[in-house]
């Protein structure tokens, strides 16, 4: 039951704050757990009476009430009659033409809603970080954690970073320059694992793009890191969250390595590579 | 009971290792670090644990993610909080129930979390991504291939969690409802009226 109002033209004079219930499963539960009762068709017998009568009360304060609400109350019915009387649940047919026992689907829901409720309740009951107990930054800079290798999640922190590094670069007018330069993806990785060879660790990404970093070459040299991501030639890893990324070889990448590597991108036209060509003489 | 005075320089040296560390360091790290054996580690974090145990100090040793760490204690957190600039920012409700449907059910596809929670959590997924709490930790087999998604190590720091198993198992919070088939036996149906609380009107 939301927050009601007496009659729709005294909205706003007269508010009846009443616990929030998030559907009927919700409410049901509440009952159940209110009067102190295990989930059992013998307790949804007992507080039967007690769910339609909020039910009533809710349409009496003209409440929108969701379909659900009385499919529940007919089950809720139907289960104490079968309580009562002593009769077998008849069973219906789901989407699916299974059948189904409609008051064991009513026990499973509530639950699973009490599951989910008591999970949520644990999860508050802990000492948070930063809200409850507090530490210190620290100031040696080591990191204890290994190096993630690539994860699928791993090329979307990149897109988060290269987001605002396209952000700050702007919006380029092409009318600066009349030939637009032609970036090759292919001689992005060259370079790149060429400075992380010279460098022999970790360097932060931003290091990797050419300053200052034009569109064209931002985006190339984004689409280069993915495509060594993908090949397991590099290594991502986040100092902390939100933090910069640095990128690594993978261990062991030699210079042999590099000789087997078949560098491609379905990016590259013919006249990029035509450039690569020749600037990979001088690498 | 007195302790070996190298017993007592070690706890001095990893006290000093800890601290400064700031974040929580492993013992492997500090082993290194302080150039100890594992054991003699172990040992000089007993002590500092129950040392900082006692009533008189503000923060003491914790265990969280497999690693240890200096936090306050818990009864300080107002003051703390009023130090902060920016009003700590707490998770949602949304979020939260996401992140317990997650840490309990992990690993769990979307649109099995969105059958529990009767909502579209992709947003939310995405605050807990970007907040480093969750992570895909693989991909379901079949029609799409569905990432599934777990907690993470940052999960485990701010709930102050050891590890997953630190969990609190449901049963534990069964407080108030009995187990199933406990009925008392004067318990029977329509003998009493049900009550209406004033307040559930």
């Amino acid at each position: 039951m939301a927050t009601a109002a007496y009659g729709a033209e005294y909205s706003h004079f007269f508010e009846v704050r009443l616990p929030v219930f998030n559907g009927p499963i919700d409410l049901l539960l509440h009952l159940v757990k209110q009067r102190e009762l295990p989930i059992e068709k013998v307790a949804l017998a007992e507080v039967a009476s007690q769910y339609l009568q909020c039910v009533e009360i809710m349409r009496h304060f003209d409440l929108d009430i969701a379909g659900e609400y009385l499919v529940i109350a007919a089950t809720l019915l139907s289960i104490k009659s079968c309580v009562l009387l002593n009769k077998p649940v008849e069973l219906i047919e789901d989407e699916d033409g299974n059948l189904l026992d409609p008051h064991e689907e009513l026990l499973r829901k509530l639950r699973e809603a009490k599951l989910f409720r008591d999970s949520v309740a644990a999860l508050n009951q802990r000492q948070l970080l930063n809200f409850d107990v507090f530490a210190s930054p620290g100031t040696l800079d080591g990191v204890d954690a290994p190096p993630i290798s690539y994860q699928p999640h791993d090329a979307w922190l990149l897109g988060q970073a290269f987001r605002k590094m396209l952000d700050r670069c702007g919006q380029e007018q092409a009318v600066l320059s009349i030939a637009v330069d032609q970036v090759s993806v292919v001689e992005r990785m060259i370079s790149i694992i060429d400075f992380l060879r010279k460098q022999g660790s970790w360097v932060e990404f931003e290091n990797l793009i050419p300053s200052p970093p034009s569109r064209l070459s931002l985006i190339a040299s984004f689409v280069a890191l993915l495509e060594l991501c993908k090949r397991q030639v590099i290594e991502l890893r986040q100092e902390d969250i939100g933090g910069r990324i640095s990128v690594a070889l993978v261990s062991g990448f030699g210079a042999d390595d590099l000789d087997e590597l078949e560098l491609s991108s379905e990016f590259d036209t013919e006249q990029s590579v035509e450039k690569e060509k020749k600037a990979g003489a001088s690498v | 009971m007195s302790l070996e005075s190298d017993v007592l320089e070690n706890v001095a040296l990893i006290e000093a290792l800890i601290f400064a560390n700031g974040e929580p360091i492993s013992i492997e790290r500090l082993s290194v670090a302080a150039n100890l054996e594992r054991n003699e580690v172990e040992k000089a974090i007993a002590v500092i644990q129950s040392k900082f145990s006692a009533p008189e100090n503000g923060f003491e040793l914790v265990q969280v993610a497999g690693k240890y760490q200096f936090r306050t204690k818990p009864q300080f957190a107002l003051y703390l909080r009023s130090l902060k600039a920016e009003r700590p920012r707490r998770l949602t409700n949304a979020a939260m129930e996401t992140l317990a449907i997650i840490a309990y059910r992990q690993p769990i596809v979307r649109s099995d979390i969105e059958k529990i929670r009767g909502v579209d959590v992709t947003p939310t997924l995405k605050t807990l991504i970007e907040r480093g709490l969750i992570r895909i930790v693989g991909h379901q087999g079949g029609v799409g291939q569905p990432a599934l998604y777990g907690t993470t190590e940052e999960f485990l720091k701010l709930f102050g969690l050891n590890s997953l198993a630190e969990l609190p198992t449901l049963r534990d919070l069964n407080e108030v409802s009995r187990d199933p088939g406990e009925v008392e036996p004067d318990e029977t149906i329509g003998t009493s009226p049900p009550d209406v609380r004033a307040d559930a009107v």
